[in-house]
């Protein structure tokens, strides 16, 4: 696996009640203070910024996803945006205003959907019913293709969840009655906010690191580390990867859910291999183990394209049109990305936590519990001092 | 189907599938000495294919411009060696593949920036695009002919390469076993270039053969080889190069004939047969599942 | 099953109760044609320590894996306490109460030592999914309890002190007892050891010894141990059973494998007398950070 670093646990589960009043304290904070953030960006940031602010959090969304379903248990799968499409399509049906439907002929719909009509809901019970619905889907069909692969190991699952990519794709580009291929979906009414959208996030966060946290995490991180080892405890590698997979498929399903409307269409490309990779990058930038690594990730890749675009602009490149910037932007990002899997395979973060404190004691590798003497790493027998030094600065 | 038309679409096969197996090789080489899957090989592909287009220009003979652009290929494989996989080399599986992502995609679009995205016409010789009849009713392209002819060529002197040759010798122990090769005194960095030397030339001539297949060029025109390429060897078995050409084979006429036998709305579904086919080989070879047919030891 | 019960049902003075608890009966394991173990025949006795030796590639470490379901046999049975296991998965039956270590240290490289040992905890009363997803009550009170019983298991190894420090940063001769602790938290009721004393010298090695026995007493379990150093092998174990080219070639108390010609044929064959089945003479390479 890429990260090397301590896997950090949750410990010592509200040890004392002080902890636990101080832990809950720590998450208002941050709820708090994300909700300062929302409402200055509200309020203050044009339209477009607005937009990318929630792109950002569409993209926080899947980079966590991915995160539990191939950081924690090594299964690394290419095949985690063929379940952006299908929840991006799933709640892109949903909420289209039949005559819509009927004007784009989409014959291949069931009666009960082409006529199905949420616009007289209030717009977020229709976007949440979109969102469930394409995370339940993807998530149904991650069960379903997953109970087979998540056999697979190393790059055999690469290529069979690469496969399934493809596979999704050919599907929404030839299946027009339903997908109205190629050319995609349209008037997808634009129900993502800001709000919304960081909501997903929150309870994507929370969910994954309820997950981590536990056995659950404990048993995928060990089936990482130590396949046999992890079996010959009693782990049941294949169920724990399932679940993995099936989770990040459903938090990928609403993400997708949510990516569509907030950009009003839902086309196969926008769910191939750019969006794949565009996804790694921001999961192996973080670290592949780490929550807080992956949000951190999704940041800066959501937004660096647009600063690399100011800077081509203020440069005045001159004859290069608009699709050369893009790809120049790309090559920054590809080859940075590079450099990051030369100089720092384990990513920004490894599987360490950004600020322990803020994320409620997430990364206590070194912490002890309560009546352990406190100073007992010292007492350790030579093997100890031998810990690296760049290991050390990264568990300290 | 009349025998002519079988014919006809067995030449098809056979040339697509010795496209795919150039393709393949270079894959399953690399993969098999540093165990990585080297996305950036349809790079390779295109940009011999784009070498091919401005050499052309220069107005020599076909064969020469052929020469030079399977050149330009070998130093770009070269580079790319010694710029990403180098570094990164001894990172887990997974860092090597992702940093071979990153490759292929700074690749493709550093080709749209200097090429445009604008698909270009590639200069097939005029020789070869003519229809060659075999009598029976089969008629068959030159491209095919020469494609075949090309492939088999090359794989017939790999072969001398590997058997015959102090270097051949070593890239196939090395792909054996890395670190015994190692104890053996092989340079285990002279077997790794030279596999990005061979793979590379091999997808340079594919490039052309593809461009003329195709006829047309874009800065794209990799991916879909080497994602094919790729099927060929996991069926054939990861990193053994006779597998990945069997595999080629099997790939390049299965696609054809399914092209042919297919109803009409389900060939755009090529690819997703493909695709599931692949699964399924996955899911019954035994390499790839876990537990005790593993030949690990505890 | 839990080892708790069965140690205060045995607590004291460990004696083997008689009661088989895993029985072989013509287990065999070929592979490509290889006979790695042939017609192996086992009553394991509740509460025994059962050592095995042979020389190398005997078909020692076969033996453990097709016990534990990380190979299939090729033929013969296997019950444990009633129940055919042969085939089943490892993780299957680790959790019907068999567990082991290995003969190379395989450790959670990337976790603390504690996380190592609640890890394998976490496999009995473990949160279900839901519990887990909403932080039930009853989800805080489980992994309290697993981390508890975890801290148990490793002060019974002696490695409380050490919990939070990174696995694999302990010296070698603590990783393998971070192993056994790790095995024990399975709460098995039989234990497999894979060459405990490998890389320890004579001391050591002693104090592994009574520390086996001390574990074995105290969670009432019943031992199985294969060992290159005669020493332990011959203060630690009631009976001994000798393999040899996939089969067992004597089987008794250690006076009387002591005694027996063919076992000291066996290792003279093999050009290694017991005495000197050292484990650094077979030259393996203890690297423990092994990956798949």
């Amino acid at each position: 696996m890429v990260t090397l670093d301590h896997a950090g646990s949750p410990r010592g589960m509200a040890r004392s009640r002080s902890r636990g009043v101080q832990r809950l304290a720590v998450a208002v904070a941050a709820l708090a203070l994300l909700g300062l953030f929302l409402a200055y960006a509200e309020a203050s940031l044009n339209g477009y910024r607005q937009q990318l602010v929630t792109l950002v959090a569409i993209n926080a969304i899947i980079a966590v996803s991915l995160t539990l379903t191939s950081g924690f248990t090594g299964v690394f799968s290419l095949g985690q945006i063929g379940f952006l499409a299908i929840g991006a399509y799933t709640g892109a049906l949903l909420t289209i205003a039949p005559q819509w439907k009927s004007e784009m002929f989409l014959p291949g719909l069931p009666e009960w959907l082409a006529t199905l009509d949420l616009s007289a809901w209030p717009e977020q019970a229709a976007l949440l019913v979109a969102c469930v619905a394409g995370g339940g889907l993807a998530a149904l069909v991650a069960a379903l293709v997953g109970a087979p692969l998540m056999r697979l190991s190393g790059h055999y699952v690469a290529v069979a969840t690469m496969g399934f990519l493809i596979i999704v794709q050919a599907v929404a580009i030839n299946w027009e009655g339903v997908t109205r291929g190629a050319r995609g979906l349209s008037q997808i009414p634009g129900l993502t906010g800001l709000w919304v959208a960081y909501a997903w996030v929150v309870v994507t966060v929370y969910a994954v690191w309820r997950l981590r946290a536990s056995s659950f995490g404990r048993a995928m991180i060990a089936s990482r580390e130590n396949l046999i080892a992890a079996r010959a405890i009693g782990v049941d590698v294949l169920r724990k990867r399932l679940l993995a997979f099936v989770v990040g498929a459903f938090f990928t399903g609403v993400a997708g859910s949510l990516l569509v409307h907030q950009i009003g269409t839902a086309a196969p490309s926008a769910f191939y291999f750019t969006t794949t990779f565009n996804v790694i990058i921001m999961v192996v930038l973080g670290g592949m183990g780490s929550i807080s690594g992956a949000v951190v990730g999704a940041t800066i890749l959501t937004l660096a394209p647009e600063y690399l675009r100011d800077v081509e602009d203020g440069m005045d490149l001159g004859p290069l049109s608009f699709g050369a910037h893009y790809g120049l932007a790309q090559i920054i990002l590809a080859v940075g990305f590079i450099l990051v899997m030369i100089f720092r395979p384990q990513g920004l973060f490894g599987d360490r936590e950004v600020g322990p404190a803020l994320l409620g004691r997430f990364r206590p590798g070194r912490r002890r519990p309560a009546g352990l003497s406190p100073d007992a790493t010292p007492t350790l027998a030579p093997g100890v001092d031998e810990i690296p030094a760049d290991d050390r600065s990264r568990t300290g | 189907m009349n025998f002519g038309q079988f014919g006809q679409q067995f030449v098809n096969g056979l040339s697509l599938g010795s496209i795919y197996a150039l393709v393949a090789i270079g894959l399953a080489m690399i993969f098999g000495i540093l165990r990585l899957i080297n996305f950036a090989h349809g790079e390779v592909l295109m940009l011999g294919a784009f070498a091919t287009y401005f050499y052309a220009r220069s107005g020599l003979p076909f064969l020469v411009i052929a020469v030079l652009a399977v050149l330009t290929t070998v130093v770009i494989g070269l580079v790319m060696e010694r710029v990403a996989y180098r570094p990164a080399r001894g990172a887990p599986d997974v860092a090597l593949l992702l940093t071979s992502l990153g490759v292929s995609i700074a690749l493709q679009n550093a080709a749209v920036l200097a090429f445009s995205a604008q698909p270009k016409k590639f200069p097939t010789p005029r020789l070869i695009e003519q229809q060659v009849d075999l009598g029976a009713g089969v008629q068959i392209s030159g491209t095919n002919l020469v494609t075949v002819g090309v492939a088999l060529a090359l794989m017939a002197g790999l072969t001398l390469f590997v058997t015959r040759t102090q270097l051949g010798v070593s890239m196939r122990a090395t792909a054996e076993n890395v670190t015994a090769a190692q104890l053996m005194g092989i340079n285990i960095t002279t077997v790794i270039v030279a596999a990005f030397v061979i793979g590379s030339a091999m997808a340079g001539v594919a490039g052309i053969l593809w461009g003329a297949r195709v006829g047309r060029i874009e800065p794209l025109m990799g991916f879909i080889p080497v994602l094919k390429a790729f099927v060929a060897t996991v069926i054939g078995g990861f990193g053994s190069i006779p597998g990945a050409v069997l595999g080629a084979y099997i790939l390049g006429f299965g696609e054809i004939f399914l092209v042919a036998w297919l109803p009409d709305a389900l060939t755009s579904y090529r690819d997703a047969f493909v695709f599931t086919a692949l699964i399924l080989v996955l899911l019954v070879r035994p390499q790839g599942i876990l537990g005790s047919t593993e030949p690990e030891k505890i | 099953m839990s080892s708790g019960l069965i140690a205060e049902t045995t607590e004291g003075r460990p004696a083997s109760t008689g009661e088989p608890i895993l029985r072989a009966a013509g287990v065999g394991r070929a592979f490509r044609g290889l006979q790695a173990l042939a017609d192996y025949d086992l009553d394991l006795r509740q509460g025994e320590i059962l050592g095995v030796i042979g020389p190398n590639g005997a078909g020692k470490s076969t033996l453990f894996n097709v016990i534990t379901g990380f190979l299939r046999p090729t033929s013969g049975r296997i019950v444990f306490h009633g129940r055919e296991i042969a085939g089943l998965p490892p993780d299957k039956i680790t959790a019907l109460g068999i567990a082991r270590t290995f003969q190379n240290i395989r450790l959670f490289a990337g976790m603390s030592v504690l996380d190592n040992v609640r890890t394998a905890q976490g496999m009995r009363g473990g949160a279900g999914f839901w519990e887990t997803i909403f932080s039930a009550p009853s989800f805080l009170r489980k992994e309290r309890a697993i981390e508890e019983r975890a801290l148990e298991h490793l002060a019974a190894l002696g490695l409380a002190d050490l919990h939070g420090v990174p696995a694999t940063s302990l010296p070698y001769g603590l990783q393998r007892k971070l192993e056994i602790a790790r095995a024990l938290a399975t709460e098995p009721s039989v234990l497999l050891l894979d060459e405990p004393a490998a890389g320890m010298n004579a001391q050591e090695t002693a104090d592994l010894t009574q520390l086996i026995r001390d574990l074995h007493a105290r969670f009432g379990l019943t031992v199985v141990v294969v060992e290159h150093d005669m020493s332990l092998i011959m203060r630690l174990c009631e009976r001994i059973q000798v393999l040899n080219y996939g089969r067992v070639i004597a089987s008794g108390t250690p006076a009387e494998i002591r005694a027996d010609p063919k076992v000291i044929e066996a290792y003279l064959g093999a050009d290694e007398t017991p005495d000197m089945a050292l484990p650094t003479v077979d030259g393996r390479q203890q690297t423990h950070e092994e990956s798949m």
